[in-house]
Protein backbone atom coordinates (compact mmCIF):
# COMPACT_ATOMS: atom_id res chain seq x y z
CA UNK A 1 0.00 0.00 0.00
CA UNK A 2 1.24 3.46 -0.77
CA UNK A 3 2.07 5.75 2.14
CA UNK A 4 0.94 8.91 0.41
CA UNK A 5 -1.30 9.21 -2.62
CA UNK A 6 -2.99 11.87 -4.71
CA UNK A 7 -6.28 10.98 -6.46
CA UNK A 8 -7.50 13.33 -9.18
CA UNK A 9 -5.82 16.08 -7.15
CA UNK A 10 -6.23 19.72 -8.21
CA UNK A 11 -3.51 21.83 -6.57
CA UNK A 12 -3.08 25.58 -6.82
CA UNK A 13 -3.14 28.97 -5.14
CA UNK A 14 -6.43 30.72 -4.42
CA UNK A 15 -8.71 29.92 -7.34
CA UNK A 16 -5.89 29.29 -9.81
CA UNK A 17 -5.30 25.59 -10.44
CA UNK A 18 -1.63 24.92 -11.16
CA UNK A 19 -1.63 21.13 -11.08
CA UNK A 20 -4.91 19.68 -12.47
CA UNK A 21 -6.22 16.16 -11.93
CA UNK A 22 -2.99 14.54 -10.75
CA UNK A 23 -2.65 10.90 -9.68
CA UNK A 24 0.44 9.90 -7.74
CA UNK A 25 1.33 7.00 -5.44
CA UNK A 26 4.32 7.17 -3.11
CA UNK A 27 5.59 3.78 -1.91
CA UNK A 28 6.81 3.27 1.67
CA UNK A 29 10.56 3.45 2.27
CA UNK A 30 11.42 5.21 -0.98
CA UNK A 31 13.03 8.52 -1.89
CA UNK A 32 11.18 10.42 -4.62
CA UNK A 33 12.47 13.58 -6.29
CA UNK A 34 10.06 16.05 -7.90
CA UNK A 35 11.83 17.98 -10.66
CA UNK A 36 10.72 20.48 -13.26
CA UNK A 37 11.33 24.00 -14.50
CA UNK A 38 10.26 27.10 -12.52
CA UNK A 39 6.47 27.36 -12.41
CA UNK A 40 5.94 23.69 -13.24
CA UNK A 41 3.91 23.22 -10.04
CA UNK A 42 6.28 20.91 -8.16
CA UNK A 43 6.37 22.99 -4.94
CA UNK A 44 2.61 23.65 -5.19
CA UNK A 45 2.05 19.91 -5.48
CA UNK A 46 4.33 19.14 -2.52
CA UNK A 47 2.71 21.77 -0.28
CA UNK A 48 -0.76 20.54 -1.23
CA UNK A 49 0.23 16.95 -0.36
CA UNK A 50 1.46 18.41 2.95
CA UNK A 51 -1.99 20.08 3.49
CA UNK A 52 -0.15 23.44 3.84
CA UNK A 53 -1.98 24.63 0.71
CA UNK A 54 -5.70 23.91 0.54
CA UNK A 55 -6.45 21.55 -2.30
CA UNK A 56 -8.85 22.65 -5.01
CA UNK A 57 -10.28 19.22 -5.68
CA UNK A 58 -9.64 15.50 -5.49
CA UNK A 59 -8.15 13.67 -2.55
CA UNK A 60 -4.91 13.16 -0.68
CA UNK A 61 -4.56 9.80 1.07
CA UNK A 62 -2.15 9.25 3.97
CA UNK A 63 -1.66 5.55 4.79
CA UNK A 64 -4.65 4.83 2.58
CA UNK A 65 -7.07 7.12 4.45
CA UNK A 66 -8.22 10.62 3.45
CA UNK A 67 -5.79 13.06 5.10
CA UNK A 68 -8.72 15.06 6.58
CA UNK A 69 -9.89 11.99 8.51
CA UNK A 70 -7.18 12.72 11.09
CA UNK A 71 -6.64 15.90 13.09
CA UNK A 72 -3.88 18.21 11.90
CA UNK A 73 -1.70 17.27 14.91
CA UNK A 74 -2.14 13.55 14.21
CA UNK A 75 -1.09 14.15 10.60
CA UNK A 76 1.96 16.08 11.91
CA UNK A 77 3.02 13.01 13.92
CA UNK A 78 3.18 11.00 10.69
CA UNK A 79 4.17 13.61 8.09
CA UNK A 80 6.93 16.22 8.44
CA UNK A 81 7.15 19.28 6.18
CA UNK A 82 10.10 21.51 5.33
CA UNK A 83 8.62 24.62 3.69
CA UNK A 84 10.62 27.23 1.78
CA UNK A 85 8.97 30.10 3.58
CA UNK A 86 9.78 29.55 7.27
CA UNK A 87 10.07 32.71 9.36
CA UNK A 88 12.96 33.29 11.78
CA UNK A 89 11.37 34.49 15.04
CA UNK A 90 12.99 37.66 16.39
CA UNK A 91 15.83 36.65 18.73
CA UNK A 92 15.09 32.90 18.75
CA UNK A 93 17.96 30.45 19.25
CA UNK A 94 18.64 27.36 17.12
CA UNK A 95 17.57 25.09 19.98
CA UNK A 96 14.31 27.00 20.50
CA UNK A 97 13.40 26.70 16.82
CA UNK A 98 14.35 23.01 16.50
CA UNK A 99 12.44 22.28 19.72
CA UNK A 100 9.23 23.35 17.96
CA UNK A 101 9.52 20.17 15.89
CA UNK A 102 8.56 18.29 19.06
CA UNK A 103 5.17 20.07 19.23
CA UNK A 104 3.06 17.39 17.51
CA UNK A 105 4.66 14.45 19.37
CA UNK A 106 4.76 16.02 22.83
CA UNK A 107 1.54 18.03 22.59
CA UNK A 108 0.83 21.65 23.48
CA UNK A 109 0.49 21.08 27.24
CA UNK A 110 3.77 19.22 27.57
CA UNK A 111 5.48 21.88 25.42
CA UNK A 112 4.72 24.43 28.16
CA UNK A 113 7.35 22.72 30.30
CA UNK A 114 11.00 22.89 29.38
CA UNK A 115 12.49 19.48 28.77
CA UNK A 116 15.60 18.31 27.04
CA UNK A 117 14.61 15.43 24.91
CA UNK A 118 16.63 12.96 22.92
CA UNK A 119 14.92 13.65 19.61
CA UNK A 120 15.88 17.32 19.78
CA UNK A 121 19.57 16.55 20.31
CA UNK A 122 19.57 13.75 17.73
CA UNK A 123 18.18 16.19 15.15
CA UNK A 124 20.83 18.78 16.05
CA UNK A 125 23.52 16.10 15.82
CA UNK A 126 22.36 14.77 12.43
CA UNK A 127 22.52 18.29 10.94
CA UNK A 128 25.84 19.19 12.62
CA UNK A 129 24.29 21.96 14.73
CA UNK A 130 25.05 20.69 18.25
CA UNK A 131 27.70 23.38 18.81
CA UNK A 132 25.43 26.13 17.48
CA UNK A 133 22.42 25.15 19.64
CA UNK A 134 22.44 28.30 21.76
CA UNK A 135 23.28 30.76 18.97
CA UNK A 136 20.63 33.15 17.70
CA UNK A 137 19.22 31.91 14.40
CA UNK A 138 19.20 35.43 12.90
CA UNK A 139 22.97 35.67 13.46
CA UNK A 140 23.72 32.54 11.37
CA UNK A 141 24.44 32.08 7.66
CA UNK A 142 21.76 31.05 5.19
CA UNK A 143 23.12 27.51 5.07
CA UNK A 144 23.17 27.16 8.86
CA UNK A 145 19.60 28.44 9.05
CA UNK A 146 18.51 25.95 6.40
CA UNK A 147 20.10 23.15 8.44
CA UNK A 148 18.19 24.38 11.51
CA UNK A 149 14.90 24.13 9.59
CA UNK A 150 15.84 20.62 8.45
CA UNK A 151 16.71 19.72 12.07
CA UNK A 152 13.29 21.01 13.16
CA UNK A 153 11.61 18.74 10.61
CA UNK A 154 13.75 15.77 11.74
CA UNK A 155 12.93 16.45 15.41
CA UNK A 156 9.31 15.81 14.44
CA UNK A 157 10.28 12.09 14.07
CA UNK A 158 7.75 11.29 11.39
CA UNK A 159 7.71 8.33 9.04
CA UNK A 160 7.17 10.56 6.02
CA UNK A 161 9.15 13.68 5.09
CA UNK A 162 8.20 16.27 2.47
CA UNK A 163 11.15 18.58 1.72
CA UNK A 164 10.77 21.66 -0.48
CA UNK A 165 14.17 22.47 -2.00
CA UNK A 166 16.11 21.25 1.05
CA UNK A 167 19.53 21.97 -0.48
CA UNK A 168 18.84 25.70 -0.98
CA UNK A 169 21.58 27.91 0.56
CA UNK A 170 23.73 24.87 1.40
CA UNK A 171 27.35 24.73 0.27
CA UNK A 172 28.47 21.66 -1.68
CA UNK A 173 29.68 19.73 1.34
CA UNK A 174 26.45 20.25 3.26
CA UNK A 175 24.44 19.33 0.16
CA UNK A 176 26.31 16.01 -0.02
CA UNK A 177 25.84 15.49 3.73
CA UNK A 178 22.11 16.16 3.45
CA UNK A 179 21.63 13.74 0.56
CA UNK A 180 23.53 11.03 2.48
CA UNK A 181 21.34 11.80 5.52
CA UNK A 182 18.20 11.32 3.39
CA UNK A 183 19.53 7.96 2.15
CA UNK A 184 20.35 6.81 5.67
CA UNK A 185 16.89 7.86 6.93
CA UNK A 186 15.43 5.60 4.26
CA UNK A 187 17.84 2.69 4.81
CA UNK A 188 18.05 2.70 8.61
CA UNK A 189 14.64 4.04 9.63
CA UNK A 190 12.52 2.98 6.66
CA UNK A 191 11.43 6.58 6.13
CA UNK A 192 9.62 7.79 3.04
CA UNK A 193 10.96 11.02 1.55
CA UNK A 194 9.48 13.20 -1.20
CA UNK A 195 11.59 16.22 -2.09
CA UNK A 196 11.61 19.01 -4.62
CA UNK A 197 15.10 19.35 -6.11
CA UNK A 198 16.47 21.80 -8.65
CA UNK A 199 19.69 19.90 -9.28
CA UNK A 200 18.80 17.06 -11.71
CA UNK A 201 22.08 15.25 -11.19
CA UNK A 202 21.47 15.28 -7.44
CA UNK A 203 17.97 13.88 -8.04
CA UNK A 204 19.31 11.14 -10.32
CA UNK A 205 22.08 10.26 -7.91
CA UNK A 206 20.08 10.03 -4.68
CA UNK A 207 16.42 9.35 -5.53
CA UNK A 208 14.84 5.95 -6.17
CA UNK A 209 12.27 7.59 -8.38
CA UNK A 210 12.21 10.84 -10.34
CA UNK A 211 8.94 12.57 -11.26
CA UNK A 212 9.36 15.32 -13.87
CA UNK A 213 6.62 17.94 -14.13
CA UNK A 214 5.95 20.64 -16.67
CA UNK A 215 2.94 22.96 -16.70
CA UNK A 216 1.37 21.01 -13.85
CA UNK A 217 1.45 17.64 -15.59
CA UNK A 218 3.70 14.62 -15.08
CA UNK A 219 5.84 14.25 -18.24
CA UNK A 220 8.13 11.47 -17.01
CA UNK A 221 8.01 9.18 -13.99
CA UNK A 222 10.25 6.28 -13.04
CA UNK A 223 13.75 5.25 -12.08
CA UNK A 224 16.49 7.84 -12.69
CA UNK A 225 17.77 5.77 -15.64
CA UNK A 226 14.33 5.71 -17.24
CA UNK A 227 13.58 9.41 -16.68
CA UNK A 228 16.95 11.09 -17.26
CA UNK A 229 17.09 10.90 -21.04
CA UNK A 230 18.06 13.50 -23.64
CA UNK A 231 14.45 13.37 -24.90
CA UNK A 232 13.04 14.21 -21.43
CA UNK A 233 15.60 17.01 -20.90
CA UNK A 234 14.57 18.51 -24.22
CA UNK A 235 10.82 18.17 -23.62
CA UNK A 236 10.60 19.20 -19.97
CA UNK A 237 13.50 21.63 -19.55
CA UNK A 238 14.06 22.69 -23.16
CA UNK A 239 17.79 21.91 -23.06
CA UNK A 240 20.03 20.04 -25.45
CA UNK A 241 22.14 17.65 -23.34
CA UNK A 242 24.03 14.41 -23.31
CA UNK A 243 23.50 11.82 -20.58
CA UNK A 244 26.45 9.72 -19.41
CA UNK A 245 26.82 7.20 -16.55
CA UNK A 246 28.37 8.93 -13.53
CA UNK A 247 31.81 7.47 -12.78
CA UNK A 248 31.03 6.68 -9.11
CA UNK A 249 27.61 5.00 -9.12
CA UNK A 250 26.81 4.54 -12.80
CA UNK A 251 23.61 6.57 -12.41
CA UNK A 252 22.68 8.96 -15.24
CA UNK A 253 24.54 12.28 -15.26
CA UNK A 254 23.57 15.03 -17.68
CA UNK A 255 25.84 17.61 -19.24
CA UNK A 256 24.36 20.44 -21.29
CA UNK A 257 25.72 20.79 -24.80
CA UNK B 1 19.67 32.93 29.97
CA UNK B 2 21.17 31.17 33.00
CA UNK B 3 19.14 30.05 36.00
CA UNK B 4 21.03 32.56 38.18
CA UNK B 5 20.29 35.37 35.75
CA UNK B 6 16.64 34.44 35.72
CA UNK B 7 16.45 34.30 39.52
CA UNK B 8 18.11 37.72 39.62
CA UNK B 9 15.50 39.16 37.26
CA UNK B 10 12.63 37.71 39.30
CA UNK B 11 14.12 39.16 42.50
CA UNK B 12 14.61 42.54 40.82
CA UNK B 13 11.01 42.55 39.56
CA UNK B 14 9.65 41.63 42.99
CA UNK B 15 11.72 44.34 44.68
CA UNK B 16 10.59 46.94 42.12
CA UNK B 17 6.99 45.90 42.63
CA UNK B 18 7.16 46.26 46.41
CA UNK B 19 9.02 49.58 46.05
CA UNK B 20 6.42 50.96 43.62
CA UNK B 21 3.49 49.93 45.82
CA UNK B 22 5.10 51.51 48.89
CA UNK B 23 5.94 54.71 46.98
CA UNK B 24 2.34 54.99 45.74
CA UNK B 25 0.98 54.45 49.25
CA UNK B 26 3.36 56.95 50.85
CA UNK B 27 3.10 59.79 48.33
CA UNK B 28 -0.05 61.88 48.22
CA UNK B 29 -1.54 65.30 48.58
CA UNK B 30 -2.26 64.88 52.28
CA UNK B 31 1.03 64.67 54.19
CA UNK B 32 0.36 61.39 55.88
CA UNK B 33 3.47 60.30 57.85
CA UNK B 34 4.99 56.99 56.72
CA UNK B 35 4.39 55.55 60.17
CA UNK B 36 0.64 56.14 59.89
CA UNK B 37 0.54 54.45 56.47
CA UNK B 38 2.35 51.43 57.93
CA UNK B 39 -0.10 51.40 60.84
CA UNK B 40 -3.04 51.27 58.42
CA UNK B 41 -1.45 48.46 56.43
CA UNK B 42 -0.72 46.39 59.53
CA UNK B 43 -4.22 47.01 60.89
CA UNK B 44 -3.12 49.01 63.95
CA UNK B 45 -4.53 52.37 62.93
CA UNK B 46 -7.38 53.86 64.91
CA UNK B 47 -8.05 56.70 62.48
CA UNK B 48 -10.82 56.06 59.91
CA UNK B 49 -9.60 59.08 57.91
CA UNK B 50 -6.18 57.48 57.46
CA UNK B 51 -7.77 54.20 56.44
CA UNK B 52 -9.86 55.94 53.81
CA UNK B 53 -6.82 57.78 52.38
CA UNK B 54 -4.63 54.67 52.19
CA UNK B 55 -7.12 51.89 51.44
CA UNK B 56 -9.78 53.71 49.39
CA UNK B 57 -7.73 56.33 47.54
CA UNK B 58 -4.11 55.26 47.26
CA UNK B 59 -4.32 51.45 47.21
CA UNK B 60 -6.91 51.15 44.37
CA UNK B 61 -4.85 53.50 42.24
CA UNK B 62 -1.68 51.41 42.48
CA UNK B 63 -3.54 48.10 42.13
CA UNK B 64 -5.51 49.24 39.07
CA UNK B 65 -2.27 50.60 37.58
CA UNK B 66 -0.45 47.29 38.03
CA UNK B 67 -3.40 45.27 36.71
CA UNK B 68 -4.12 47.44 33.70
CA UNK B 69 -0.42 47.61 32.77
CA UNK B 70 -0.22 43.83 32.99
CA UNK B 71 -3.25 43.35 30.70
CA UNK B 72 -2.05 45.94 28.17
CA UNK B 73 1.33 44.17 27.91
CA UNK B 74 -0.32 40.73 27.61
CA UNK B 75 -2.59 42.08 24.90
CA UNK B 76 0.43 43.56 23.09
CA UNK B 77 2.53 40.40 23.22
CA UNK B 78 -0.40 38.27 21.97
CA UNK B 79 -1.21 40.49 19.00
CA UNK B 80 2.49 40.83 18.15
CA UNK B 81 2.73 37.03 18.11
CA UNK B 82 -0.29 36.61 15.83
CA UNK B 83 0.78 39.19 13.24
CA UNK B 84 4.51 38.44 13.73
CA UNK B 85 5.16 42.17 14.03
CA UNK B 86 6.62 43.73 17.21
CA UNK B 87 4.89 47.05 16.45
CA UNK B 88 1.36 45.77 17.10
CA UNK B 89 -0.40 46.86 20.31
CA UNK B 90 -3.82 48.29 21.26
CA UNK B 91 -2.85 51.81 20.15
CA UNK B 92 -1.46 50.69 16.76
CA UNK B 93 -4.17 48.15 15.88
CA UNK B 94 -7.15 50.47 16.45
CA UNK B 95 -8.47 48.24 19.25
CA UNK B 96 -7.65 50.94 21.82
CA UNK B 97 -9.38 53.61 19.73
CA UNK B 98 -12.40 51.32 19.25
CA UNK B 99 -12.72 50.69 22.99
CA UNK B 100 -12.25 54.40 23.79
CA UNK B 101 -14.90 55.39 21.22
CA UNK B 102 -17.40 52.97 22.71
CA UNK B 103 -16.69 54.18 26.26
CA UNK B 104 -17.01 57.85 25.22
CA UNK B 105 -20.22 57.12 23.33
CA UNK B 106 -21.66 55.34 26.36
CA UNK B 107 -20.66 58.30 28.58
CA UNK B 108 -22.43 60.73 26.25
CA UNK B 109 -25.68 58.80 26.46
CA UNK B 110 -25.48 57.37 29.98
CA UNK B 111 -23.22 59.38 32.33
CA UNK B 112 -21.39 57.28 34.92
CA UNK B 113 -18.67 54.66 34.69
CA UNK B 114 -20.72 51.54 35.42
CA UNK B 115 -21.01 50.71 31.73
CA UNK B 116 -17.36 51.38 30.88
CA UNK B 117 -16.31 47.71 30.97
CA UNK B 118 -19.19 46.54 28.79
CA UNK B 119 -18.75 49.44 26.37
CA UNK B 120 -14.98 48.92 26.10
CA UNK B 121 -15.53 45.22 25.44
CA UNK B 122 -18.10 45.87 22.73
CA UNK B 123 -15.90 48.52 21.08
CA UNK B 124 -12.71 46.46 21.24
CA UNK B 125 -14.29 43.18 20.11
CA UNK B 126 -16.09 44.94 17.24
CA UNK B 127 -12.83 46.59 16.12
CA UNK B 128 -11.01 43.28 16.46
CA UNK B 129 -13.67 41.52 14.39
CA UNK B 130 -13.44 44.14 11.64
CA UNK B 131 -9.64 43.74 11.65
CA UNK B 132 -9.92 39.95 11.51
CA UNK B 133 -12.26 40.07 8.52
CA UNK B 134 -10.86 42.91 6.41
CA UNK B 135 -7.25 43.17 7.52
CA UNK B 136 -5.96 39.68 8.23
CA UNK B 137 -3.37 39.87 5.46
CA UNK B 138 -2.11 43.37 6.34
CA UNK B 139 -3.10 43.80 9.97
CA UNK B 140 -0.54 46.51 10.73
CA UNK B 141 -1.68 48.94 8.03
CA UNK B 142 -5.39 48.14 8.50
CA UNK B 143 -5.05 48.70 12.27
CA UNK B 144 -3.47 52.14 11.98
CA UNK B 145 -6.12 53.22 9.44
CA UNK B 146 -8.94 51.86 11.58
CA UNK B 147 -7.53 53.61 14.66
CA UNK B 148 -7.38 56.95 12.83
CA UNK B 149 -10.99 56.62 11.62
CA UNK B 150 -12.25 55.65 15.10
CA UNK B 151 -10.36 58.54 16.76
CA UNK B 152 -11.92 60.92 14.21
CA UNK B 153 -15.41 59.58 15.01
CA UNK B 154 -14.69 60.09 18.73
CA UNK B 155 -13.69 63.72 18.14
CA UNK B 156 -16.85 64.21 16.09
CA UNK B 157 -18.91 62.85 18.97
CA UNK B 158 -17.28 65.40 21.29
CA UNK B 159 -18.05 68.26 18.93
CA UNK B 160 -21.68 67.22 18.46
CA UNK B 161 -22.34 66.54 22.12
CA UNK B 162 -20.71 68.64 24.82
CA UNK B 163 -19.60 65.76 27.03
CA UNK B 164 -17.50 66.65 30.09
CA UNK B 165 -14.20 67.04 28.30
CA UNK B 166 -11.99 66.24 31.31
CA UNK B 167 -13.67 62.91 31.90
CA UNK B 168 -13.64 62.06 28.22
CA UNK B 169 -9.97 62.91 27.79
CA UNK B 170 -9.25 60.53 30.63
CA UNK B 171 -10.50 57.62 28.50
CA UNK B 172 -8.80 58.82 25.35
CA UNK B 173 -5.34 59.42 26.85
CA UNK B 174 -5.57 57.02 29.76
CA UNK B 175 -5.46 58.02 33.41
CA UNK B 176 -5.34 56.38 36.84
CA UNK B 177 -6.42 59.49 38.71
CA UNK B 178 -9.18 58.99 41.27
CA UNK B 179 -9.49 55.18 40.98
CA UNK B 180 -11.87 53.54 43.43
CA UNK B 181 -11.99 50.13 45.14
CA UNK B 182 -14.88 49.32 42.76
CA UNK B 183 -12.54 49.79 39.77
CA UNK B 184 -10.18 47.21 41.25
CA UNK B 185 -13.07 44.88 42.05
CA UNK B 186 -14.13 44.99 38.40
CA UNK B 187 -10.57 44.46 37.14
CA UNK B 188 -9.05 41.61 39.14
CA UNK B 189 -11.35 38.74 38.05
CA UNK B 190 -10.29 39.36 34.44
CA UNK B 191 -6.62 39.33 35.43
CA UNK B 192 -7.05 35.95 37.10
CA UNK B 193 -8.57 34.49 33.91
CA UNK B 194 -6.72 36.27 31.08
CA UNK B 195 -3.08 36.12 32.23
CA UNK B 196 -3.03 32.32 32.77
CA UNK B 197 -4.96 31.86 29.51
CA UNK B 198 -2.33 33.90 27.63
CA UNK B 199 0.41 31.72 29.11
CA UNK B 200 -1.43 28.52 28.13
CA UNK B 201 -1.30 29.72 24.51
CA UNK B 202 2.51 30.09 24.65
CA UNK B 203 3.40 26.73 23.08
CA UNK B 204 1.08 27.43 20.14
CA UNK B 205 2.52 30.94 19.76
CA UNK B 206 6.07 29.53 19.58
CA UNK B 207 5.01 27.29 16.67
CA UNK B 208 3.02 30.08 15.00
CA UNK B 209 6.12 32.31 15.07
CA UNK B 210 7.77 30.05 12.45
CA UNK B 211 5.37 31.14 9.71
CA UNK B 212 2.05 29.84 8.39
CA UNK B 213 3.52 26.96 6.36
CA UNK B 214 5.76 25.61 9.15
CA UNK B 215 2.97 26.01 11.72
CA UNK B 216 0.49 24.03 9.58
CA UNK B 217 3.18 21.40 9.06
CA UNK B 218 3.47 21.06 12.85
CA UNK B 219 -0.29 20.59 13.23
CA UNK B 220 -1.53 24.07 14.17
CA UNK B 221 -4.92 25.13 12.76
CA UNK B 222 -4.33 28.74 11.72
CA UNK B 223 -7.92 30.07 11.68
CA UNK B 224 -8.75 28.70 15.12
CA UNK B 225 -5.47 29.79 16.72
CA UNK B 226 -5.62 33.33 15.32
CA UNK B 227 -9.24 33.71 16.45
CA UNK B 228 -8.58 32.47 20.01
CA UNK B 229 -5.42 34.57 20.48
CA UNK B 230 -6.95 37.73 19.03
CA UNK B 231 -10.08 37.34 21.15
CA UNK B 232 -7.96 36.93 24.30
CA UNK B 233 -5.85 39.96 23.33
CA UNK B 234 -8.87 42.12 22.57
CA UNK B 235 -10.65 41.24 25.83
CA UNK B 236 -7.44 41.97 27.77
CA UNK B 237 -7.09 45.36 26.06
CA UNK B 238 -10.76 46.20 26.64
CA UNK B 239 -10.54 45.32 30.34
CA UNK B 240 -7.41 47.44 30.79
CA UNK B 241 -8.97 50.35 28.89
CA UNK B 242 -12.19 50.14 30.92
CA UNK B 243 -10.08 50.47 34.07
CA UNK B 244 -7.46 53.00 32.98
CA UNK B 245 -8.41 54.41 29.59
CA UNK B 246 -6.61 53.89 26.28
CA UNK B 247 -3.05 54.14 27.62
CA UNK B 248 -0.70 54.00 24.62
CA UNK B 249 2.62 52.18 24.23
CA UNK B 250 2.67 49.97 27.36
CA UNK B 251 1.70 47.04 25.13
CA UNK B 252 4.61 47.96 22.86
CA UNK B 253 7.38 48.82 25.32
CA UNK B 254 6.86 46.04 27.90
CA UNK B 255 7.10 43.12 25.41
CA UNK B 256 10.01 44.87 23.66
CA UNK B 257 12.05 45.16 26.87
CA UNK B 258 10.97 41.64 27.90
CA UNK B 259 12.22 40.26 24.56
CA UNK B 260 15.63 41.89 25.16
CA UNK B 261 15.79 40.43 28.69
CA UNK B 262 14.46 36.87 28.24
CA UNK B 263 14.38 36.20 24.47
CA UNK B 264 11.69 35.06 22.07
CA UNK B 265 10.32 31.97 23.83
CA UNK B 266 6.68 32.80 24.64
CA UNK B 267 6.66 30.46 27.62
CA UNK B 268 8.90 33.02 29.35
CA UNK B 269 8.10 36.08 27.24
CA UNK B 270 4.38 36.16 28.12
CA UNK B 271 4.84 36.21 31.92
CA UNK B 272 7.87 38.53 31.65
CA UNK B 273 5.84 41.00 29.53
CA UNK B 274 2.95 40.82 32.00
CA UNK B 275 5.20 41.69 34.96
CA UNK B 276 7.04 44.43 33.07
CA UNK B 277 3.78 45.97 31.85
CA UNK B 278 2.48 46.13 35.42
CA UNK B 279 5.70 47.74 36.69
CA UNK B 280 5.93 50.13 33.74
CA UNK B 281 2.42 51.55 34.01
CA UNK B 282 2.72 51.85 37.78
CA UNK B 283 6.06 53.67 37.44
CA UNK B 284 4.67 56.00 34.78
CA UNK B 285 1.71 56.72 37.06
CA UNK B 286 4.05 57.51 39.94
CA UNK B 287 5.73 60.07 37.64
CA UNK B 288 2.36 61.49 36.55
CA UNK B 289 1.11 61.76 40.13
CA UNK B 290 4.36 63.25 41.46
CA UNK B 291 4.16 65.94 38.79
CA UNK B 292 0.54 66.69 39.72
CA UNK B 293 1.44 66.95 43.42
CA UNK B 294 4.60 69.03 43.01
CA UNK B 295 3.57 71.51 40.34
CA UNK B 296 1.50 74.39 41.66
CA UNK B 297 -1.79 74.86 39.83
CA UNK B 298 -2.00 71.26 38.59
CA UNK B 299 -4.93 69.35 39.98
CA UNK B 300 -4.48 65.93 41.58
CA UNK B 301 -8.08 64.84 41.13
CA UNK B 302 -9.68 63.46 37.96
CA UNK B 303 -8.18 66.21 35.78
CA UNK B 304 -4.58 65.76 37.03
CA UNK B 305 -1.71 64.76 34.73
CA UNK B 306 -2.92 61.58 32.96
CA UNK B 307 -0.58 58.58 33.01
CA UNK B 308 -1.19 58.18 29.26
CA UNK B 309 0.75 61.39 28.66
CA UNK B 310 3.77 59.93 30.48
CA UNK B 311 3.66 56.56 28.68
CA UNK B 312 3.38 58.36 25.34
CA UNK B 313 6.57 60.30 26.12
CA UNK B 314 8.31 57.06 27.18
CA UNK B 315 6.91 54.98 24.34
CA UNK B 316 7.47 57.20 21.34
CA UNK B 317 11.30 56.80 21.33
CA UNK B 318 10.94 53.01 21.69
CA UNK B 319 8.51 52.95 18.74
CA UNK B 320 10.92 54.98 16.62
CA UNK B 321 13.84 52.68 17.46
CA UNK B 322 11.73 49.60 16.66
CA UNK B 323 10.75 51.04 13.27
CA UNK B 324 14.39 51.87 12.51
CA UNK B 325 15.43 48.33 13.38
CA UNK B 326 12.60 46.92 11.20
CA UNK B 327 13.82 49.00 8.28
CA UNK B 328 17.41 47.86 8.72
CA UNK B 329 16.46 44.18 8.90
Amino acid sequence: MSVLAARRLDAGHGRRVVVPGLDLEIEAGTVTALVGPNGSGKSTLLMTLARVLRRQGGEVLLDGEPIDARSSVEVARRLGVLPQTAVVPLGATVREVVEQGRFPQRGAWAMLRRRDDGALWRALGLTGLTDLADRRLDSLSGGERQRAWIAMTLAQETGVLLLDEPTTYLDVRHQVDLMRLVESLRDEHGMTVVMVLHDLNQAARHADRVVALRDGRVRADGSPAAVMTPAMLAEVFGIDAVVVPDPVTGRPLFVAR
Amino acid sequence: MTAAGRAGLVALAAASGVGLVLAHLLIGRSDLPAGDVIDVLTGRSGSPAHEIIVLDYRLPRVLVGLGAGCLLAVSGVLVQAVVRNPLAEPSTTGVGAGAALAVVASLVWWPGHERAQAAALVGAVATGAVLYVVGRRALAVAGVLLGAVLAAVTSLLLVVDSAPIGTVLRWLVGSLNARTPEDWARLWPWLVVLVPLAWLLAAHLNVWALGDAAAVGLGVRPGLLVAVVLLTAVVAAATAIAAAGAVAFVGLVAPHVARMLVGADHRVLVPASAVLGALLLSLADLVAFSVSVRLPGVATDVSGVPVGAVTALLGAPVLVSLIRRENRA
